[in-house]
């Protein structure tokens, strides 16, 4: 059994041990005595797939809807369309998870092992959010690297690392939990999966911008309309479009965020005069001291 | 006209936008940002009975000429049509 706090849910895993899982998952070990979620792994069973509507379909997931507001999922390999899990919600507490045994194995990679839980779908229960971003903590506060793969996030916030060795630090090279606090703060939180990167760090800071990624030959920031800022966040945020309180409620939370959070976009290059372009800007705007 | 559920309308930063939601989303990436007129439009689709009384509302409502009102909208909402964003109900409205 394994419990594990992410975000501001507790969730315990039973039918798996510590040697089972990833290990940028155990970062994320913790003690509690009530859990909000309980899994129950099951290897090598076959269960019984109710004749449920499908709400979403995709190469690697279907996704049926359940009476009472519940999903079960029938999980894919990307490439192969072998399925190597089933999800099933049996209550809004407890949720079965039944794993094909030949990928037992693959239990140990974080993506195959954080698609198990459906953490997206029950982080924003609770108004969190996972925005594709490298999240750099600068002066113990988080600037958040946003935009499309292959853009140059994990590159910038390695820049900046090299200039400012002191003070810049990744926490994440792909990925952050965006959660509000009740005083409104925003805070980055630590996520189990963190792409090619292999920087994963189970840590939270406050948020102090959002700086949106584009490849340029001229550095320039630039704070853009509002309306753009949204849908540029919302692009790079995991919302599962087929629920539309949970898409509501997403696009709730980026509206929130961006009334309180610095947003900009930043066309660069890959230079130090880049880091030192955008420092002298967010410095100027007070994002960072 | 009725609007296709699958696309949710929201205000934001003062701007109309329309976002996709359900089914829609595993054919339609991305949202649309309606202009003051396309916002009107939207809002009014399901009530006005037909193209007509659609243009009308807008004359009302816009200072703009009736052929050039009548011009936009019949190509706005050939867009619409052609996305499912909206489809015909009514056979007794004069769409």
């Amino acid at each position: 059994m394994l419990k594990l706090t992410i975000g501001k849910l507790n969730i315990r895993l039973d039918g798996v041990e510590a040697g089972q899982v990833p290990e940028n998952t155990l970062l994320f070990c913790s003690d509690f005595q009530e859990a909000d979620l309980v899994y129950t792994f099951r290897f090598g069973e076959n269960p019984a797939v109710g004749a449920y509507p499908v709400v979403y379909r995709a190469k690697d997931i279907v996704v049926f809807g359940k009476p009472g507001g519940l999903e079960a999922r029938l999980l894919y390999m990307p490439d192969s369309h072998i399925c190597y899990a089933y999800y099933e919600e049996i209550s809004e507490k407890e949720i079965n998870v039944y794993v094909n045994g030949a990928y037992r194995e693959h239990l140990r990679i974080d993506t195959i092992f954080i698609s198990l839980l459906a953490l997206e779908r029950h982080e924003a229960r609770r108004e969190a959010f996972i925005l594709h971003c490298a999240y750099m903590d600068f002066g113990g506060k988080a600037i958040l690297f946003s935009g499309p793969s292959g853009i140059g996030k994990s590159t910038h916030s390695g820049l900046w690392c090299a200039e400012y060795p002191d003070r810049a630090r990744v926490l994440n090279g792909d990925k952050c939990l965006l959660t509000r606090e009740d005083d409104g703060r925003i805070l980055a939180n630590g996520w189990p999966v963190c792409g090619s990167s292999g920087i994963c760090q189970n840590e939270k800071r406050e948020v102090a911008g959002i700086i949106l990624l584009q490849q340029a030959m001229v550095n320039q920031f630039v704070e853009e309309k509002a309306i753009r800022n949204f849908k540029q966040v919302l692009a790079q945020t995991t919302v599962n479009y087929w629920n539309n309180r949970y898409t509501d409620s997403a696009m709730n939370f980026i509206e929130a965020l961006l009334q309180r959070v610095g947003c900009g976009t930043y066309a660069c290059n890959i230079s130090r005069e880049a880091v030192f372009t955008l420092y002298n800007e967010l410095k100027g705007r007070k994002w960072i001291s | 006209m009725k609007k296709n559920k699958d696309f949710i309308v929201r205000n934001i930063a003062g701007e109309t936008v329309l976002v996709p939601v359900g089914e829609t989303t595993q054919d339609f990436n991305g949202m649309i940002t309606l202009s003051e007129v396309g916002a009107f439009i939207w809002e009014h689709i399901e009530t006005a009975e037909s193209f007509q009384a659609l243009v009308r509302l807008i004359l009302d409502e816009y200072d703009v000429d009736e052929q050039t009102a009548a011009a936009d909208t019949a190509a706005f909402l050939n867009q619409l049509l052609y996305t499912q964003m909206i489809v015909p109900d009514n056979p007794q409205k004069q769409w």
